[in-house]
């Protein structure tokens, strides 16, 4: 039949760029058009961004519906219209936009990494974690029965797997039992479903197969394939039956919200009512990935470049959020971690610090600073969605729209700092998405007040460190320290302490020191 | 008008499944219109099925049902001048082709159509292209079938498969011929290496070719939005208007533009055009090899791009261009 409503793959390129096309003319061009002819070149190999952006399309266009373009880019300047009392800005993006509840799942598989589906109950959480199991190959039947559900009784065995009876009863030695093993630790893709249902002992174990990608019951040893994991819960606030415990928290890398239904949008729902579709049972396999697909898209996306200018920016937005200059009297324990390590109250610790601008100091939106994880998640990320762009280097808008949902639920907010007592901040108390994205904005724009990418000082000492010490004499290894010096001398001079400069500062002194022990070596030498 | 009794006898078998796959293309083309579809039926595809052999007409009745849910769904098939060069393929051309079809006869269907629509869309001389096919249908096997619709679409002004039309003009000789005016085989092979490099060759009708205007304001259905910049390269023509880019091609058989990017068009640049000889103004009037070429352009500001055997003529005045043989 040609009529395959659910099975239509788009065949025209998902993302088409100002390449220098072939300008060799072939007889199928003739015949290829509209109409699915013998002539169309459905058998060359797609590349894997292609087929990925085929796959986010076929998604959003044929399985779930969600028509919203959150993920907003231009080219040029868009179109943007303020509407309501509120004046909230609605805009027409210029360039291909995407809607993050089906990108970063599809982010997450290409990645092999963990994200989180939030929302209420019937949004199609679920649904979007069984097809992304889908697209890695796997029957329906068999990513339905491989996915874990979470449950107030469910025990580690449930989870994990159980040790064989008759072991149990015969065996003279641990490493006698068998354990069977249950079969959704070996799958590419993990679904975990409520998991904020599970109870606090059986997320330990959870915990240690999400971490560390091994199972452990009875001295035993599983050690699972390198996966793509989503779970889903009702909010995001670890509520439901058990609280989630941090670590497992902190262990997903993206959290994304399924943000409600359009009900302009029911005449599709209709036709899968009357069609009887389920669209994870009619993937296209044009768009299903072999697991060698899947290491090698993972591969090329760790290629992707970050730009150095880039890098530089995620620097000094990571720079902003871990001073706290009242938690320590050594200069290296001024942060927030020794606060929250000390349990001290931290409204007594935020009175304390009286010497900043509390409105402009974007450390002070934050009860927290950022993690090498989530740095690490971030930047994996940013070359996915650069990937998935058909680019080969991260561009500053890459970075602005993953940001938020990767920071989501780690980079926590102080809901009593200044900023969001203001009138016009109130919304980004409850939307933490466009608060973070607010927060990286705001820290370029003061990126560019200072300057930074025409001039930075630290940036010219790495360079000249990373070139080796070398041949490096004593005479010029002086000069350098000397520089340091007058450089910190500088910095101090009357200055408030912000957070860029706090993680500049350790710089020079990390620098300083690594020049004091070459000359101590070079003097040895003598 | 009424469906043949041909027609009418597999609709009428296969009801309830022609039902189910009009039914399905309503859901999935939101415009489909029913009574467009009742009249493709009657008046395009009927013709089509009631031609072919009683032995395989169930076949080619259904695989034209689904082409023409299709066409219709997509809004291809109607009353504009798209939709009457459908008709006429399927009042036409198709009857007469219905022998040698293959077995499954939908693919080549699809094909044909595309073939079509293609042509009207690159505005090559799609009726004419009809009309070829037609008149070299009595003579062509199926499996020759697509070898013979490029002949004939570069005979009717699809110039960029001029390379790949002359590469099967030298496997399908007679037709090669007929459609393009070509010589005999033992002559074919010695200007083919000829025909290759010189694009004016030809002489269709042994008419004297004097050039092709190509191109209009987009306000009437043209191309250009501004007035259109020209740059020569190896295979053409670069054509700039506004934020629009363009390849031009152009041979005896026609002219035409596709779609091209400001890279390419910066990248002809570095074209060089030869020197000497080389076409030139004089007085407003463009002088070639061949004598002085007659325009309608404004004689103020015209310019002139050329390369190893074509020039084009362009004017801040004009949306057109006028691309003629210059040696």
């Amino acid at each position: 039949m040609p009529f395959d409503i659910f099975k239509r793959v788009s065949r025209a390129p998902t993302n088409p760029k100002d390449t220098p096309r072939s300008r060799t003319f072939d007889v199928a061009d003739l015949y290829q058009g509209p109409l699915q002819s013998e002539f169309d070149t459905t058998d060359t190999a797609v590349a894997l961004d292609e087929k990925l952006r085929q796959a986010y399309f076929w998604v959003v266009n044929s399985a779930i519906i969600s028509p919203h373009y959150d993920i907003e880019y231009n080219d040029t300047p868009p179109q943007s219209f303020v509407v309501g009392d509120s004046k909230r800005r609605l805009t027409l993006p210029s360039a291909q936009s995407y809607s993050s509840y089906v990108l970063l799942p599809l982010l997450t598989f290409a990645t092999r990494r963990k994200c989180l589906f939030v929302g209420g109950p019937g949004r199609g959480k679920t649904a979007s974690a069984i097809l992304m199991g889908v697209l890695a190959g796997y029957p329906v039947k068999e990513v339905r029965r491989a996915m874990q559900h979470g449950h107030p009784q469910m025990t580690i065995a449930d989870l994990l797997g159980n040790p064989l009876p008759a072991d149990l009863v015969g065996a003279q030695r641990m490493e006698d039992i068998r354990i069977a093993w249950r079969n959704w630790l070996g799958m590419r893709v993990k679904i975990i479903d409520e998991y904020n249902r599970i109870p606090t002992r059986t997320q330990s174990a959870l915990l240690t197969v999400m971490g560390d990608n091994y199972a452990e019951v009875l001295n035993h040893i599983y050690e699972c394939p390198e996966s793509a994991w989503y779970l889903t819960a009702n909010d995001d606030q670890g509520g439901g039956t058990y609280q989630v415990i941090e670590a497992l928290r902190d262990r997903i890398d993206v959290i994304v919200q399924a943000l409600a239904f359009n009900p302009r949008f029911l005449s599709d729902l209709l036709v899968r009512i009357e069609e009887g579709i389920r669209p994870e049972e009619v993937v296209p396999k044009e768009i299903v990935f072999s697991e060698a697909e899947i290491d090698q898209m993972h591969g090329e996306i760790l290629q992707v470049e970050l730009p150095a200018p880039l890098r530089r920016r995620l620097e000094f937005f990571t720079s902003q959020f871990e001073l706290s200059e009242t938690a320590g009297a050594q200069f290296e324990y001024m942060t927030k971690d020794t606060a929250r390590l000390s349990a001290v109250d931290w409204a007594q610790l935020v009175a304390a610090d009286n010497g900043r601008d509390r409105l402009k100091d974007l450390g002070c939106q934050t009860l927290n600073g950022l993690s090498v994880r989530n740095l690490m998640t971030l930047l994996v990320y940013a070359k996915a969605l650069a990937y998935f762009r058909g680019n080969n280097s991260v561009e500053l808008e890459d970075l602005r729209q993953i940001l938020p949902f990767v920071l989501n639920d780690k980079l926590r907010a102080d809901l009593d700092a200044p900023f969001f007592s203001l009138p016009q901040n109130a919304a980004y108390r409850c939307d933490s998405i466009s608060w973070l994205r607010h927060l990286f904005d705001l820290s370029n724009a003061e990126y560019e007040r200072l300057g930074l990418d025409q001039e930075d000082p630290i940036t010219q000492l790495e360079q000249e460190f990373s070139l080796g010490l070398e041949s490096v004499s004593e005479s010029e290894t002086r000069t350098r320290i000397n520089r340091i010096e007058r450089l910190v001398a500088e910095w101090c001079k009357g200055r408030k302490l912000y957070g860029h400069l706090y993680d500049d500062l350790l710089k020079l002194k990390y620098l300083h020191q690594r020049y004091t022990n070459y000359l101590h070596w070079l003097r040895s030498q003598k | 008008m009424t469906i043949s009794s041909e027609f009418q006898e597999v609709l009428r078998a296969g009801r309830p499944d022609f039902n189910a796959r009009a039914a399905e293309a309503r859901h999935r083309y939101p415009s489909f219109n029913s009574e467009l579809l009742g009249q493709f039926l009657t008046h395009s595809v009927d013709p089509f099925v009631a031609a072919a052999a009683p032995e395989c007409r169930g076949i080619v009745a259904s695989a034209a049902y689904d082409v023409a849910l299709e066409l219709v769904g997509r809004e291809l098939a109607g009353g504009h001048t798209r939709g009457r060069l459908l008709d006429r393929l399927w009042q036409e051309v198709l009857p007469a082709l219905v022998g040698i079809l293959p077995a499954q006869p939908a693919p080549m269907l699809c094909a044909l159509c595309n073939a079509l629509l293609n042509l009207h869309a690159q505005g090559a001389r799609a009726e004419q292209w009809l009309q070829l096919l037609l008149e070299q249908a009595p003579q062509i096997r199926g499996d020759v079938l697509p070898d013979i619709g490029v002949l004939a679409a570069w005979r009717a002004g699809a110039v960029q498969f001029r390379f790949a039309a002359l590469r099967l003009a030298s496997a399908h000789p007679q037709a090669a011929s007929a459609i393009l005016g070509l010589p005999e085989q033992g002559e074919l092979t010695k200007q083919l290496p000829l025909l290759e490099r010189d694009p004016w060759l030809l002489n269709p009708g042994n008419a004297n070719v004097l050039g092709h205007e190509v191109g209009r304001f987009t306000g009437y259905g043209g191309h250009f939005p501004t007035p259109p910049s020209v740059r020569a390269c190896a295979a053409g023509f670069m054509v700039k208007s506004e934020d629009r880019y363009f390849l031009l091609l152009a041979d005896s058989f026609g002219a035409l533009l596709l779609p091209a990017s400001a890279n390419e068009y910066l990248a002809a640049t570095d074209y060089q055009a030869p020197a000497s000889p080389a076409p030139g103004l004089i007085d407003g009037g463009l002088h070639t090899l061949r004598g002085r070429v007659e325009h309608s352009f404004c004689r103020d500001d015209l310019q002139l791009a050329w390369n190893e055997h074509s020039a084009a003529l362009y004017s801040p005045y004009s949306f057109s261009i006028y691309v003629v043989p210059w040696r």
